[in-house]
């Protein structure tokens, strides 16, 4: 049999990554656990995307979650080449070391 | 018909000015070469126009030759409402008198300029010893050619605005020619001086303007001058036609330099002397002449301002013959006699309440002091040529080193001072005589006519005292080497204008047949030799004269020259100018400068004070909003995510109370 699961337990998972991404985006001073945080938001995102495509019968989801994928390994890529640069600078890849911009 | 093209008479020197500002300086000359022929054949045009006016039928102020732009193209240049603004030619009896001695003295002058302004190689010094060089030729000419076309457009003018539009021009081109030497501090302040004072007669001037064309209806001359319209509004409006023509003369005023607004006359000196003879014999000053004249029947529906023309200018020859027969400088003396002379033509104009014919006589001296005044500047401006200073007290026993200026401004000389055969003694006998007959109407002008001829006395004093301390005796400065005439452009135009200033008195008896109005003016040579009152006015000249002789011949002029610093009493009040100046500035620093500070304490302690209050409260906020940035990534995300989560819960509440149709 094919076991189906209802649709909010895919929103309540994609919710549950997201909550803890964020958490991660505001606490961690490590720029590496920053660039995580931000894939698992993204990720929930996808599940979502995924979640209702199939709930829907529809194909535009997959299609979007399928960019998405590849849009996060772009970003990925520029993510790290920023911390390198960072690290470069401040010999350290601490966020709250990279304040230029305080007023 | 020569008439057809008398449009051209001021676009020709229009057209040069535009090329020549533009492209002058690939002109020979810088421009001096397509200036100077463009106002040699707009003068030989005027005097072709002048010659056909006066083959009929313009003589009278009725029937003029009327040339205008709507009846070429078909509609006016301007058209508002009540009023068409139209440009065009309105040519009589009266423009072709002043088309001859403008056209002859542009031209004149012009070939003057040719010779007489220099590139000047060696420039200027400055106060502070700063060398300068300028080649202002270009300038020169542009500024030239536009204030030709300016005076030619407004004798033509043949409505209002055309009139108002070049008066004004000619205001802007007195500015800019009498601060050719800008970086001479004293020129840039008389520029601005002359251009200042003006402004006043101007303001009254346009108040007039406007006043005449609610009255009648209409900015046409034709219709302003026709003698019916005149009766009609005088009958309707006298008063307020008064006024029209007391502002229309306070307009005079300011540009014929009379009293009260004399003042920047005798600074307008500053200039080159060209501009000098171009301002007080052609153009300028004898607009104003003109603009009375040119509105003389209407003038003469209200007897009162007349009467207010003919003591302004009684007084005025007076007071500036008294301040000219002190001063020590050449050019100032010649500009206090052009201020005097004005006065009388004023006089002569103003005679017109009571005796037709001192319109005559008044215009007859503006068309012979043309001549003979531009010949005394020009002389003027030989001898600066060739000493480089104005002042008469280092002059002296110039006959022998410029014997063709000599002999040129001692007929000047004469004819200015009133001894007959030159031209100055038929114009202002006649003048003379008719203010004395206008006495039997009004007492005033027995007065008004004593007050002239005690000018008459003090003309032929001051010119021949300043004759004898610039020519006769032995040279009083130093460094005679350079002493010579100019070159032959400036020498063949003294003679040719020497020519005229013996000559053009003879015009006395064929001006009744030239300029008609009302009375024929009829004057014979018997006439005036059997007249009591041309033998009194020769007397009183002659005496002027012999006064002079006996307190400037050579061997006692030394004992009259006083340095600046000795002038004492009355001589000093006289050298101060009646301290008028001073008086005029005294006023203003009492009611400008205290308004000015008045002002001056509203700006900074409301204006500036409401602006430095908003710059205060930005600071503030700016200070207080920048402690929100910490640079720091977290608190970024933090403050994204929150403003997000906030976007959603307004958005949730909006659908469910709109599209939800509430909870």
């Amino acid at each position: 049999m094919v076991f189906e699961l209802a649709t909010w337990w895919y929103v309540a998972l994609s919710a549950a990554l997201f909550a803890i991404g964020t958490w991660g985006l505001m606490s961690r001073k490590n720029a590496i656990m920053v660039l995580m945080s931000i894939e698992l938001m993204l990720n929930a995102a996808n599940i979502n995307f995924v979640a209702f495509a199939s709930a829907w019968g529809h194909q535009d989801g997959f299609v979007f979650a399928l960019i998405s994928i590849a849009i996060a390994a772009a970003e990925a890529a520029v993510g790290l080449a920023i911390i390198v640069n960072l690290f470069r600078i401040t010999d350290t890849v601490d966020v709250t070391r990279a304040n230029l911009l305080r007023g | 018909m020569v008439l057809d093209y008398a449009w051209l008479i001021p676009v020709l020197p229009l057209v040069a000015f535009a090329i020549v500002a533009l492209f002058g300086r690939w002109i020979p000359e810088r421009g001096g070469y397509l200036a100077m022929p463009a106002i040699v054949a707009a003068g030989a045009l005027a005097l072709a126009a002048a010659w056909r006016i006066w083959q009929g039928p313009y003589e009278a102020f009725q029937e003029a030759y009327v040339w205008t732009l709507s009846e070429v193209v078909g509609h006016a240049w301007l058209e508002t409402g009540r009023y068409a603004f139209d440009l065009g030619v309105y040519a009589d009896a009266l423009t072709a008198w002043l088309l001859i001695p403008v056209g002859i003295l542009t031209a004149g002058i012009a070939i003057y300029s040719i010779g007489y302004i220099r590139p000047e190689k060696d420039g200027y010094h400055l106060v502070d010893g700063t060398h300068v060089h300028i080649d202002g030729r270009q300038r020169y000419y542009a500024a030239l050619a536009l204030f030709v076309a300016s005076m030619f457009g407004f004798v033509l003018g043949s409505d209002l605005l055309q009139l108002f539009i070049f008066w004004e021009l000619m205001g802007l081109c007195s500015y800019l020619l009498i601060g050719f030497w800008y970086v001479k501090p004293d020129a840039a302040a008389a520029a601005q001086k002359a251009f200042l004072v003006t402004r006043v007669g101007d303001i009254f001037f346009l108040a007039g303007l406007v006043i005449l064309a609610v009255l009648f209806g209409s900015i046409d001359l034709s219709a302003i001058l026709n003698t019916d319209n005149i009766a009609a509004v005088a009958a309707q409006n006298g008063n307020l036609l008064g006024l029209s023509m007391l502002f229309l003369f306070i307009g005079a005023v300011g540009k014929s330099a009379q009293l009260p607004l004399h003042i920047w006359l005798p600074d307008a000196m500053e200039g080159p002397t060209t501009v000098s003879a171009l301002i007080h014999a052609a153009a300028m000053v004898k607009a104003g002449v003109y603009l009375v004249a040119r509105f003389i029947p209407v003038f003469a529906a209200v007897d009162w301002v007349l009467i207010t023309v003919a003591t302004i200018g009684a007084l005025t020859a007076f007071f500036a013959a008294t301040m000219a027969a002190v001063n020590p400088d050449i050019k100032q003396v010649l500009a206090f006699s052009t201020i005097s002379q004005l006065g009388y033509m004023f006089l002569g104009l103003g005679a017109v309440a009571i005796v037709a014919a001192g319109f005559t006589a008044g215009l007859l001296h503006l068309f012979n002091h043309a001549f003979f005044k531009a010949l005394l500047f020009l002389c003027a401006g030989a001898i600066g040529y060739a000493l480089h200073n104005y002042d008469m007290r280092e002059f002296g026993g110039l006959l022998r080193y410029m014997p063709i200026t000599a002999i040129t401004m001692a007929i000047a000389t004469l004819a200015i001072a009133g001894i007959p055969p030159f031209s100055g003694f038929w114009s202002k006998d006649i003048l003379l005589e008719y203010v004395f007959t206008a006495g039997g109407g009004n007492p005033l002008f027995f007065v008004l006519w004593g007050l002239a001829l005690a000018t008459a006395g003090l003309t032929a004093y001051y010119m021949a005292r300043l004759w004898l301390m610039t020519f006769a005796g032995d040279y009083r400065g130093e460094d005679e080497d350079h002493l010579h005439d100019g070159t032959w452009h400036m020498n063949g135009v003294l003679v040719v204008l020497a020519l005229f200033a013996i000559g053009s008195g003879f015009l006395v008896f064929y001006v009744g047949d030239m300029l008609y109005f009302d009375t024929p003016f009829e004057k014979t040579l018997m006439g005036i030799v059997g007249s009591w009152k041309a033998w009194v006015g020769l007397s009183v000249a002659v005496l002027g004269l012999a006064v002079a002789w006996t307190r400037f011949k050579p061997d006692r002029v030394e004992e009259h020259i006083t340095a600046d610093e000795d002038f004492a009493g009355f001589e000093q009040v006289l050298v101060r100018r009646y301290y008028l100046t001073e008086a005029y500035y005294g006023l203003v620093d009492k009611t400008v400068l205290v308004s000015a500070r008045f002002m001056d304490a509203v700006d900074r302690l409301v204006i500036d004070w409401a602006v430095d209050a908003t710059a205060r409260v930005n600071d503030w906020v700016g200070g207080v909003g920048s402690r929100l940035q910490t640079g720091r990534v977290s608190d970024y995300a933090v403050a994204i995510l929150s403003g997000l989560l906030l976007l959603i819960v307004i958005i949730v509440y909006v659908l469910r109370y709109t599209v939800g149709g509430g909870a």
